[in-house]
């Protein structure tokens, strides 16, 4: 087995180390920029920038992005798909760099959507699943709309600013702006969408559906959170009203609640821990709403406790599922034995996630009831609520699967590359938990300054004594240990719920559907299949486009034009009569000759007015053309043509030729350039030495068009002959 | 004599129009040639009308005597002439063989692409 599938991990790790050591930088307060031109015309510029948030969420994405390159090596050790998996997840991974450290927003947004084209992908990446082609597609819709409306947000902010970079607007602020409102909605519905918040939150249990690695890193510990990432980002210019706290409050709460109940519901233990990503999301939009320092530094933890637990639980997961062959569990109980790494690993992101001291997630959970308690109660509550279903969801997948009688024979040893790095994660949580000295003001105190604007220092710890958010912690234990023994009756009860009142997914699939059925029966009356539909649309547009343009201007009477003899009047009433006659005749031999009787007439007028070639090849060009429908004649169809009564096609037919006349007359108004005949007749002897000028545009100045012109006639010749000489086919049935 | 042209011209395009959205061949075909004409007076009128010469240079002179006829825009028309007659070619040989394989003459009947039945 070649050791070369664990190159992508170890050039992850690199990446990692290479964040890493600016971590003393970063911790002094100093912030790191480059930048490039782009497209300097348009200001655009590749500027990068590395301040606290940045490198949490570089080290995050390489780091957690070594793990899950190793581990997906492991997963799919035999499975050619192995190389494309890792491929788009390294593209993945890179796009995700580069929207965290990017300060030029357009860079931000086309980094932005490397991850939604990538997680598109990632999702259907078993394309010979219906369901999994079906939720990428919807992955992409939804944050594919909401990527257009963060780039209206953007777009705007620039147009206020003058600059595409978000350390600009962090320092201009939006929010006395009068176009603040609207900015808001753009940006929020970008960055809902994204981060899965209701009412958009659908998508992400459906992309359950990519393989677990793609599921522990896209899906809950790296791009779900890229819309945390620009609400905390653009937290100085946008953050801080009574708008903002409302909207994210509300949907996060709402996110939150829906995410930890409907988690419960779950019996895949994989979509439950998807539904718990759901609360995380919502739990960080909440705090990022609330806006005061310490709601801002619990968001801050709270991503590095989320991400950290989530990953090491959807790996473990993900393990029981390679070994054992199932997720559901209902089927899986008494594992511990045999598997006595994935429980590890499960037990401490099963611990963190419930906030079990000394854990980071007891940290977390504390700051995050510290943060509501200095808000609101009714906020706390929907907090305690949400937290007393994750204790809940913890212990059923850290307990139920690995407790009690076996369920499934010995499991097979595991592969190093699948529990290494779930391994580390998880003690990785219980160091960082016990001393978090570590990060308290090296990492996050840089973070908060670059979220508030603001430096000040930060100092956590364990214990802080008996108070409000200790009370809160044990509450929480004993409500989710005394609730889980009625874990299948909630469980029943949702799913009642659930079937009586469906899904949003239902909605979703309804206005796809709609979508469908409008543009399906738009395509149906627009492109019917009639011809004489068609050019009705044809001319009818052409008539109220020239219209258009003429009513846009007064329309005059030319004041004055050429004298009118009794030869012009004769012509012309030649030309109008013959055309009389082919409209109205029933005869198709009286038709032809007053079509022959128009085209003499428009000869003459070329005659009269010095065009001597045209009204040869004219009259030429005319006598064939009649000749031609005489021959074709005899092998069409002898019905006499019938009279025609047409009323909305005789309207749009006079219209247009109304709109023609006008038209002309308003072009014989506007003063002519002569220069280019002027130059024709000029150089027509000297550089060309032709005395006859029609002939030396033709043949000499424009000769190529001439060439063209040629090709084109013998192109339809030889198509003529095609469409006459082949045999007929037989329909096909 | 232009004003009367450009009436002329538009009771030409009316006429075409009409002829073409008559929904059979035949008329289609009356309906291209009539619209070829017209399509060449706009050109022609466009190029403004006088009643000079042709733009031919004499034997005597170097350059196009003064106030002869527009040149440009009887070469365009020259062009367009061919073409269309191309064009009007391929459409006559293409109506026949969309008869014979069709057996009609109505042009909305002809629905072996688009048929009337897709969903």
């Amino acid at each position: 087995m070649s050791l070369l599938r664990f190159l992508p991990a170890v050039l992850s790790a690199l990446l990692f180390v290479a964040f890493a050591n600016q971590y003393p930088v970063i911790a002094r307060g100093d912030v790191l920029t480059v930048a490039w031109d782009w497209l300097p015309t348009l200001g655009v510029e590749l500027a990068f920038r590395l301040d606290g948030l940045s490198l949490l969420f570089a080290l995050l994405i390489t780091g957690i992005g070594a793990v899950i390159l190793s581990y997906a090596a492991d997963y799919f050790k035999t499975d050619p798909r192995r190389d494309r998996l890792q491929i788009l997840l390294g593209l993945f991974a890179l796009s995700m760099l580069g929207l965290v450290l990017s300060d030029d927003a357009i860079s931000l947004f086309l980094f932005w959507e490397g991850t939604t084209l990538t997680s598109f992908l990632l999702v259907g990446f078993d394309h010979h699943r219906d369901v999994a082609r079906r939720n990428a597609v919807q992955a992409l819709i939804i944050t594919g709309l909401g990527g257009l409306a963060l780039l209206i947000g953007l777009i705007t902010m620039h147009q206020i600013t003058g600059s595409w970079r978000m350390s600009d607007w962090n320092a201009a602020g939006f929010t006395d702006h009068a176009a603040y409102p609207m900015i808001l909605l753009a940006v929020l519905i970008g960055c809902f969408t994204k981060s899965a918040q209701f009412p958009f939150h659908y998508w992400l249990p459906n992309a359950m559906a990519a393989p677990t690695p793609v599921s522990a890193y896209l899906h809950s510990a790296t791009m779900v959170k890229a819309g945390i990432y620009l609400l905390l980002r653009l937290n100085p210019a946008l953050g801080g009203t009574e708008l903002w706290t409302m909207a994210l409050v509300t949907c996060g709460g709402i996110t939150m609640i829906l995410g930890s109940l409907w988690a419960l519901r779950q019996t895949d233990l994989k979509l439950m821990m998807a539904y718990t990503t759901l609360m995380a999301l919502g739990a960080l939009t909440l705090l990022i709403g609330l806006g005061s320092d310490k709601a801002l530094m619990a968001a801050i933890v709270f991503i590095l406790v989320h991400a950290l637990y989530k990953a090491a639980l959807f790996l473990s997961v993900g393990m029981m599922d390679k070994q054992v062959g199932t997720r559901d569990l209902r089927h899986i109980h008494g594992m511990g034995k045999s598997m006595p790494l994935a429980w590890a690993c499960a037990a401490l992101g099963a611990l963190s996630m419930a906030g079990i001291p000394p854990l980071i997630g007891f940290l977390g959970k504390e700051l995050i009831y510290t943060a509501t308690l200095g808000h609101s109660l009714w906020v706390s509550g929907v907090a305690l609520a949400a937290n007393v279903m994750m204790v809940m969801t913890a212990i059923a997948v850290a307990w139920g699967p690995f407790v009690g009688r076996a369920s499934h024979a010995q499991a097979k040893p595991m592969s190093v590359g699948l529990w290494w790095g779930t391994l580390v994660m998880g003690l990785l949580a219980l160091i960082l938990g016990s001393l978090p000295s570590l990060i308290d003001s090296s990492l996050v105190q840089p973070i908060l300054a670059a979220v508030t604007g603001r430096e000040q220092s930060v100092y956590l710890s364990l214990w802080h004594g008996i108070n409000g958010p200790l009370v809160l912690s044990v509450a929480t234990y004993a409500l989710g240990f005394v609730l889980y023994r009625f874990m299948p009756r909630i469980r029943a009860t949702l799913s009642d719920i659930e079937a009586r009142y469906g899904e949003m997914d239902n909605l979703y699939q309804w206005k796809l559907d709609s979508l469908h059925r409008v543009a399906g029966a738009t395509t149906r009356s627009l492109q019917n299949g009639r011809m004489t539909f068609y050019l009705r649309v044809t001319f009818g547009m052409l008539s109220l486009i020239l219209w258009a343009a003429l009513l846009d201007s007064p329309i005059r009477w030319p004041e004055q034009g050429l004298a009118l003899t009794w030869i012009d009047l004769i012509v012309g009433l030649l030309a109008v009569v013959g055309t009389w006659i082919v409209v109205r005749t029933e005869s198709r031999l009286i038709a032809i000759s007053a079509l022959g009787i128009v085209g003499a007439a428009v000869s003459i007028v070329f005659v009269m007015f010095g065009a001597i070639d045209v009204a040869m090849t004219q009259l030429l060009v005319d006598t064939l053309m009649v000749i031609f429908i005489a021959v074709a004649l005899v092998r069409l169809p002898r019905v006499k043509l019938s009279r025609l009564t047409n009323r909305v096609a005789g309207f749009i037919a006079i219209t247009l030729g109304a709109g023609v006349s006008v038209a002309m007359l308003a072009v014989l108004q506007v003063p002519m350039h002569l220069e280019l005949t002027e130059f024709f007749g000029q150089n027509s002897l000297t550089e060309a030495l032709g005395r006859n000028v029609v002939n030396v545009i033709l043949v000499d100045f424009r000769a190529m068009d001439t060439l063209g012109e040629i090709a084109v006639v013998v192109i339809a010749a030889l198509a003529a002959i095609a469409a006459l000489k082949s045999k007929p086919e037989h329909k096909s049935v | 004599m232009d004003i009367l042209l450009t009436l002329v011209t538009g009771v030409l395009v009316a006429g075409a129009s009409y002829l073409m959205m008559a929904g059979t061949l035949v008329r289609f075909l009356l309906g291209l040639v009539l619209i070829s004409n017209a399509v060449n007076l706009i050109i022609f009128v466009s190029g403004r009308l006088t009643y000079a010469g042709p733009p031919l240079i004499d034997s005597a002179s170097k350059t196009v005597a003064e106030g002869a006829a527009n040149s440009l825009p009887q070469a365009l028309i020259l062009t367009a002439i061919v073409i269309g007659f191309g064009l009007f070619a391929f459409t006559l040989a293409l109506s026949l063989r969309a008869y014979s394989q069709l057996g009609t003459d109505a042009a909305d009947e002809m629905r072996e692409a688009e048929p009337e039945d897709r969903t």
